[in-house]
């Protein structure tokens, strides 16, 4: 209730230079948070929601955009992603074993390795938000949390470190190579990381007479996952993953994420009870070498019944009652994946949850974002049609607030004479 | 030293047992699966032939009577699919002569290179096989495969029929086990992507094989023609002049193919092409057994194999030949393992386990592949004019418990001695 | 594996004081008993209640007809590397006692089920032989059907490793890129042994010492820091402790006495010498060590290290007081180790008994589970395989397997399920 009336004042104060408002009206909105809204306007005060419903009074001086024929929904949240990194050929994590410059330094910040002009991009296709993962390597760095508006790639940041990362792959020539060998290596990093921690622990309760401890960046970083400061994301590829990235974090007592897990509703229960986050694949299909076998080269049904199977896991998991968020890994084309997703059973509005209100739930920043609610940020787009269909385009982006338009690019040569959409008009 | 290096070889060579004229095997139970077997009978070998069998056979004068009652006789194995003589210590790569340099080798000739002094015969050899298809393997045409005897102490002394068939790795587009692939950077792709490029790969495979296949026939034309004075010869050029026989249909061609799109994808490339093929491996041959007997294809099937796929039934590979023997295609069963040819009657023991009639397995490891090779007017069978390739045993050779207690490999009786029985009594009472 | 098949194929777990009884078979008991004629298994809770001609079914229990069949103890495969995911070697460095087979079991590979269909109930799933010291092996019993895999753990069988000599740790038949791996002969390996053991000593003595001292200073701010616990140096610490069995890959008979004159000055025991094809020429040695010796029945050839092997290394080697296994090391091979049994029969004259104690007892006392299983005695888990025929016949198939009492694999029900799915093949 007093929300409501705080939005509503907020709403009606008159926008100024310094405190712009803009209001999309007429659209379709899907705040995820509640029920659609037919007809319905969202109100922007700068970088922030400051109303959404049917009714809302738009207040002198803002900017009105007519969104009639437009869907609205919360900015896509791509909660393990490879947004701004060079484009590799790789299979996701899990997928192929690919060193990366370091594999195995968990303190490494991803942030460091983010492109800003790529990082943008991703708006495009109407996603806002996106924690960025090096899929190499085994522990491979902390990713970020961006929020995609900005000038630098600092600007962008809303989370850093945001999580230490754990994929349980192998590398190529190099320990550990294969996936006894990572978790082995985990178990050692983890208790180095808490013999690190006693040392310097007794040496700063009294240095006197003891010798300075050696000081471990990739222990120190790994301590921030057993002191619960940061989150650990294990990525999983096969389906006893899950149950071996419990089993550590159990062994340590750290709360882990569990990310891709292609087959997670074989072990829906599972999950069910240890209540963990999960940042499910829609990358279904990650490239991999060629396999190979003694007896007429690979079991290519099987591979086919696993690339199905993964596909429809997520309407697999929605209706064994789990939420998860909805993840690229690194795929190629995320709404693709989710559309796929819907294709083989997950209903349009879970998956458009999983990827703005569930994603934000998983990442622990559904207080700041994921829905369209007054208070969060202002992270909406506005689509063309039904979000994922196949023709449907984001055809305005608002990020803090910030408008930005993707180009049509499938347009008519020249692109001059097409009509605009969401026009702004004058009232 | 050289010289030194060839006597000392020669000596170590087991002389044959006995070279005698004529001997008799008096009393045993005669198993000639060509036809019934005789509970109590005589097998007669004169001048390395079977001259008689029956109830009673006289011993002709001077001939060698050996007893044994209580004893049976069978034909030779044969092991259909091998590369005994080509390789002694699989790792060791001064001891392998498989596979050429290279992957267009029709004129890789495995009777060249057999080496008569293999620790490996004489193993394979106390089991009961005489005989053997030993193969050139690996890359695309591997090379021309020559049917073994297994006595002799020359190369030229071990050829029973040579060239047997010509051998070709169906080129599936799939990944076979490659050592050096294991350190190579991957290529990653999507299966799509996979799929596509299996496909590129195989289709250029084929559209090499096809063309070698042609051009061995222009060459062989023209050839003929500079023969009869027609026209200058061609230029030289053995790989195309040993493909001939075989693109001509003259001489079998075995297709290496485990995946049933790889079988019927050779025997679709052998009808067009006018080529006789013989499938080996074969382990989806139960998935195509219609288009296998349509095509008048035999099939060297291991038994002793797991299935291609993991929803296979567990059974596949063992009843894989079951299959065939249901549909009317003929094949034979083999161990492709040269070390351990002597395993051959337990991999029909396996067949017949899950449901092969105990003769059609027999059949499988001695008659069957003396067909497939063109060769059972000599071998395969105990029959009077037959060479006197034949072995004496406990009981049924494919019960692991039975000892094989004689081996004549054309008429003439193989010391059972091995590698193994020299150690075995070299060390077996050392304290 | 195919959905349809695989769900036919799960078996239930049994209900408590569920009752099952094999009745009417040949019982090859492998045991003092020897075999037993129209025989009855009684089997209640997982456990084998007993056994023989006169024992008395209760009422209520779930009856198998043995009637023509031979029944004989589950057979156990001491070297194995079924059910693992991902890769079988730790292969970058030459000790890696730290990682665990445990940690990667895949309790639905295919091949456990086909194991069954061999009538193979318990595996030792091992790291490879890249390394002088792998890494800690897993037993496994087959509970097909489970859905954790940790439930597939024999959880009674003492922790376990692996070593390895000769070709394989030396990487001889191996041309990896960059510069070659130390050790490169077998002189190398023998002394990465020593180096590891005299490392792991010093480690035992380091934390010894620490607990003397955090005893002395009690509990609070004067308590001293704990050294850092190292996984590698702790489990070789454990061997030194008896807590590890070593399973030690070999071939050539001299790095086999090399192992046993390591194990004996540093103080530790070779459990198994597994392959071992040369063990019948150091049998004896063996013997006196006290390590069993599980080997291939007649693999040889395969390289040079295996060029002296002989078909009679298991009759050799037990004549002369070793307990011998023949294993598979093969997925392939693990489903017909019943007929690998009866060449010990062929090669050298090993009584068929004994011939099939290499399948089942002897491998439980190379695991140390042989008060468990491995034969068929009143009071040992009720693992079972139960045959068409005399196991070493030529027309032996095995018709069901039992695991604790569980029919976990039945060929009946199997052949049911593939005719509602015909593409699955196998003839019927």
């Amino acid at each position: 209730m007093r929300v409501v009336l705080l939005a509503g004042l907020l709403a009606l104060a008159p926008a100024t230079a310094a405190d712009p408002v803009v209001a999309l009206v007429g659209g379709r909105v899907l705040p995820v948070s509640g029920p659609a809204l037919e007809k319905a306007t969202v109100l922007l005060r700068g970088g922030v929601i400051a109303a959404v419903g049917a009714d809302v009074a738009v207040p002198p001086g803002a900017r009105v955009i007519d969104a009639s024929g437009l869907t609205l929904t919360p900015g896509l949240i791509d909660a393990f992603s490879g947004i701004g990194l060079p484009a590799r050929p790789a299979g996701g994590p899990g997928g192929a074993a690919t060193n990366a410059p370091d594999p195995l330094a968990a303190e490494a910040d991803v942030l460091d390795r983010v492109k800003l002009a790529d990082a943008l991009k991703a708006r495009d296709a109407g996603i806002t938000t996106a924690l960025v993962v090096v899929p190499d390597g085994i522990a491979a760095g902390r990713s970020v949390l961006l929020n995609l508006a900005g000038e630098t790639t600092e600007e962008l940041v809303w989370r850093q470190p945001a999580a230490l990362h754990l994929h349980l792959s192998t590398l190529r020539r190099q320990y550990p190579a294969s996936l006894m060998g990572t978790v082995a290596w985990a178990r050692q990093a983890l208790l180095d990381a808490r013999h690190q921690q006693a040392l310097w622990d007794d040496y700063e309760r009294e240095p006197r007479g003891k010798e300075r401890p050696r000081f471990d960046a990739s222990a120190r970083a790994w301590q921030d996952v057993l002191s619960g400061r940061l989150p650990l994301i294990v990525t999983c590829s096969r389906l006893n993953d899950v149950r071996r990235a419990l089993a550590l974090g159990q062994e340590f007592g750290v709360k882990v994420v569990l990310a891709g897990v292609p087959q997670a509703w074989e072990v829906a229960d599972v999950l069910k009870k240890a209540g963990r986050p999960l940042l499910v694949t829609t990358n279904y299909d990650p490239p991999r070498a060629a396999g190979f076998s003694f007896g007429g080269g690979p079991d290519e049904a099987k591979e086919k019944a696993d690339i199905e199977a993964a596909e429809r896991n997520p309407g697999k998991l929605h209706a064994a009652g789990l939420r998860f968020a909805l993840v690229s890994a690194h795929g190629r084309d995320f709404a693709a994946g989710v559309r796929k997703a819907i294709e083989r059973g997950l209903p349009q509005e879970a998956a458009l949850r999983a990827v703005t209100l569930g994603a934000a739930e998983a990442l622990g920043i559904a207080d700041r974002t994921g829905s369209l609610e007054a208070g969060k940020a202002a992270n909406l787009v506005a689509w063309s049609g039904e979000p994922f269909a196949k023709d449907t385009k984001a055809k305005l982006v608002f990020v803090d607030g910030e408008r930005f338009e993707p180009e049509d690019k499938p347009a008519a040569p020249g692109g001059e004479g097409r009509p605009r959409v969401g026009e702004e008009v004058a009232r | 030293m050289k010289r030194a290096l060839a006597a000392l070889l020669l000596a170590a060579s087991a002389a044959p047992l006995s070279a005698g004229e004529a001997t008799l095997l008096r009393g045993g139970r005669v198993v000639p699966v060509s036809g019934p077997a005789l509970e109590k009978g005589d097998v007669l070998i004169v001048d390395g032939k079977i001259a008689a069998i029956g109830a009673t056979v006289a011993a002709p004068p001077g001939a060698r009577v050996v007893d044994v009652a209580g004893q049976h006789v069978y034909p030779g194995l044969i092991d259909g699919l091998n590369t005994l003589g080509l390789t002694e210590i699989s790792s060791v790569p001064g001891s392998v002569d498989v596979a050429e340099t290279g992957d267009v080798n029709p004129h890789a000739k495995a009777w060249i290179a057999v080496h008569p002094h293999s620790d490996l015969i004489p193993v394979a050899r106390a089991a009961g096989l005489t005989h053997v298809l030993s193969a050139p393997g690996g890359g695309l045409v591997s090379g021309q495969s020559a049917l073994i005897r297994l006595a002799g102490s020359t190369p030229a002394s071990l050829v029973a029929k040579a060239p047997a068939a010509m051998h070709v790795v169906y080129p599936s587009g799939r990944g076979g086990f490659d050592l050096a692939q294991m350190f190579a950077e991957p290529e990653l792709k999507t299966f799509d992507e996979r799929q596509k490029e299996r496909k590129k790969n195989q289709d250029k495979a084929l559209a090499r094989l096809a063309e070698l296949l042609a051009r061995a026939r222009a060459h062989a034309a023209a050839q003929a023609a500079a023969a009869a004075g027609q026209a200058a010869a061609p230029e030289l050029d053995l790989a195309l002049e040993a493909l001939a026989p075989a693109a001509r249909g003259e001489v079998p061609v075995v297709f290496r193919a485990d995946a049933e799109d790889d079988i019927r994808g050779a025997l679709a490339f052998a009808a067009q092409h006018g080529l006789k093929p013989i499938i080996a491996g074969g382990l989806e041959a139960w998935r195509c057994a219609d288009e296998l007997l349509a095509k008048g294809a035999a099939v060297l099937a291991n038994v002793d194999r797991l299935p291609r796929r993991e929803a296979d039934a567990y059974d596949a590979a063992y009843t894989n030949v079951l299959a065939l023997h249901r549909a009317g295609v003929p094949f034979a069963i083999v161990t492709n393992d040269p070390s351990n040819a002597r395993n051959l009657p337990f991999e029909a023991a396996m067949a017949r386990a899950y449901g092969l009639p105990a003769e059609v397995a027999l059949r499988a490891i001695t008659l069957s592949p003396a067909e497939i090779f063109g060769v059972a007017d000599s071998l395969g069978s105990l029959e009077v004019g037959k060479s006197a390739s034949l072995f004496v045993a406990s009981g049924d050779p494919m019960d692991h418990r039975t000892t094989v207690n004689h081996v004549f490999v054309d008429g003439v009786e193989q010391s059972l001695e091995t590698r193994h029985t020299r150690l075995y009594r070299q060390f077996k009472d050392r304290p | 594996m195919n959905a349809l098949l695989l769900s036919a194929l799960l078996a239930a777990a049994p209900a408590a004081g569920e009752t099952t009884a094999i009745v009417g078979a040949t019982v090859l008991t492998v045991s003092k008993a020897g075999n037993l004629e129209k025989a009855t298994v009684l089997i209640r809770d997982g456990k084998i209640a007993a056994v023989g001609a006169d024992v008395q079914v209760p009422a209520g229990a779930k009856v198998i007809d043995g009637a023509g069949r031979f029944v004989m103890p589950g057979i156990i495969d001491a070297h194995s590397h079924a059910a693992i995911e991902d890769n079988v070697n730790e292969c970058t460095n030459v000790v890696t006692a730290e990682v665990r087979i445990a940690d990667v079991i895949d309790h639905r590979d295919v091949n456990l089920y086909r194991h069954l269909a061999g009538g193979v109930t318990a595996i030792n799933v091992l790291h490879g032989s890249c390394n002088a010291i792998g890494g800690q092996n897993a037993v496994l019993k087959l509970r097909w059907g489970v859905d954790d895999p940790a439930q597939l753990v024999f959880a009674e069988a003492p922790r376990g490793i692996k070593f390895a000599l000769g070709e394989n740790p030396k990487r001889s038949n191996f041309s990896a890129p960059g510069p070659r791996r130390y050790p490169a002969t077998r002189m190398g390996v023998s002394e990465v042994i020593r180096e590891a053991f005299l490392e792991a000593k010093a480690y035992r003595r380091e934390w010894q010492e620490h607990e003397k001292k955090a005893k002395a200073a009690g509990k609070g701010a004067t308590a001293p820091v704990p050294p850092r616990r190292d996984l590698q140096l702790e489990t070789i610490a454990d061997i030194l402790d008896g807590k590890v069995l070593v399973h030690a890959h070999c071939y050539r008979s001299d790095e086999i006495l090399m192992l046993i004159g390591l194990a004996e000055e540093l103080g530790f025991k070779v459990r198994t010498f597994q392959h071992v094809l040369e063990g019948y020429k150091v049998a004896s040695e063996i013997a006196k060590h006290g390590a069993g010796a599980s080997t291939f029945s007649d693999w040889w050839a395969f390289k040079l290290e295996a060029h002296d092997a002989i078909p009679f290394n298991a009759a050799v080697m037990q004549s002369k007081g070793v307990v011998v296994s023949l294993n598979s090391d093969s997925n392939e091979l693990a489903r017909r180790l019943y007929w690998e049994a009866a060449k010990a029969v062929r090669y050298g004259g090993v009584p068929e008994q004994e011939a099939l104690k290499m399948i089942t007892w002897n491998p439980a006392w190379q695991l140390g589970v042989d008060h468990l299983v491995g034969s068929i005695e009143a009071g040992k888990q009720a693992d079972l395989a139960v045959f068409s025929a005399h196991p070493f016949s030529p027309d032996a198939r095995v018709e069901m397997t039992l695991v604790d009492g569980v029919v976990r694999f039945d060929r009946a029900k199997d052949l049911a399920a593939r005719s509602a799915a015909p593409a699955a093949g196998g003839a019927q």
